[in-house]
């Protein structure tokens, strides 16, 4: 009876054995798995990573200032309309243009000037497609009014040249088209 | 005395036996939690990262060329420039810089695009967009012949468009100068 009872429980030992090296060896070829997969062995571009997705991609110089951007606008940030895209930053940390979209449907590029330089607003290069397809390109001055202009818009184009006199308060624009070359004078806002 | 001394030793093998049972409850879970890992399930937003930063960041294509580089230019960089830039420079399939929107270290923000290398002038720059740093405003197309073939420029309080002509045989170039007030040559 007691070599019967002995021999039961001989063979559920060898049996939770025989389990045991079993899960030995999966866990080994785990192991081995995860490791070629951490140090990229298992992919042939190694260090490639074939798609990043963030909400923010910010880029620094070797200075650890950042000089590129590629997000949303925070609510933070005073423009028109919120914009997403990238903003590119000079080297003493002030935002200098960008290109991306806007909350309001027009798509844009746009350079300023440095802080401090000219008009407070400092837009001074940029070009812009509108929500209903209009094309401008356009030059503002230090002055804070447009200087020239490409404009694409309806069925014809046009360049506008303007020059504000401070003095008088007064913008005139120079229009040429196709077929006419005009000259308004505005009151400057 | 056989008996008794063959009784300790399965049952010590019995007691080291149930000590490695947890394994085996142990190691499936342990194993899903780094599946479920690997493939995001266990984040609310799966694979986006909150932020990146990083000094420089390229874009490669299906045949691995770089075809946009974000960063600083390196120091030892082969394309001469006027000043050392950071920004986005964007590379053909030839793996050539071929325009970029960058701000320099003299104060200038520039967007430029080039030529293919070996078409037209050896300057490569060909249409662009520029604010100096005293803010003054340039507006290009050049073209391979080399020099300013149209541009618009904001100075001062005026802006004005310059059209250029260069004469092959004599090798100067002739602009037609529109302001707001006249046309000049």
């Amino acid at each position: 009876m007691h070599e019967q009872d002995i021999a039961v429980r001989l063979e559920r030992l060898e049996h939770s054995l025989r389990r045991r090296n079993l899960l030995a060896a999966s866990m080994f070829a785990l192991g081995a798995s995860l490791a070629l997969i951490g140090t990229s062995v298992a992919t042939p571009d190694a260090g490639v990573v074939p798609e990043i997705r963030t909400y923010k991609l910010t880029v620094l110089d070797s200075e650890g200032r950042t000089r590129v951007q590629i997000a949303e606008d925070t609510s933070d940030i005073a423009r028109n309309s919120p914009a997403t895209g990238m903003t590119i930053y000079d080297a003493k940390g002030d935002e200098r243009g960008g290109i991306g979209t806007m909350a309001n449907g027009s798509a844009v590029m746009a350079l300023d000037a440095p802080v401090g330089v000219g008009y407070k607003v400092r837009d001074r290069a940029g070009m812009r497609v509108a929500p209903d397809g209009t094309a401008v390109i356009t030059a503002l001055s230090n002055e804070g009014s447009f200087a020239a202009s490409l404009v694409a818009q309806g069925n014809q184009g046009r360049l506008e040249l303007s020059r504000k006199d401070s003095a008088r308060g007064e913008i005139s624009t120079r229009v040429l088209t196709f077929d006419s070359d005009s000259t308004k004078v505005e009151k400057a806002p | 005395m056989r008996n008794l001394e063959v009784e300790a030793r399965v049952r010590k093998l019995e007691q080291r036996a149930g000590r490695w049972r947890w394994l085996l409850v142990a190691a499936p879970v342990l194993m899903m939690s780094i599946m479920l890992a690997g493939r995001g399930s266990a984040r609310p937003e799966a694979g986006i990262a909150a932020e990146i930063r990083t000094h420089r960041l390229i874009v490669l294509d299906h045949q691995g060329r770089k075809r946009v580089e974000i960063g600083e230019d390196a120091p030892d960089l082969d394309i001469k420039r006027n000043a050392r830039v950071a920004g986005l420079i964007i590379f053909d399939g030839n793996e050539q810089e071929r325009g970029g929107m960058v701000t320099a270290d003299d104060g200038s923000a520039t967007v430029a695009l080039d030529a293919p290398r070996g078409v037209g002038y050896r300057v490569s720059d060909r249409a662009g967009m520029k604010v100096g740093a005293d803010g003054s405003v340039l507006i290009g197309v050049l073209s391979n012949a080399g020099g300013f073939a149209a541009r618009l420029i904001a100075q001062g309080a005026e802006g004005q468009l310059e059209v250029s002509h260069v004469d092959s045989a004599e090798g100067g170039a002739s602009t037609r100068v529109i302001h707001v007030e006249a046309d000049s040559r």
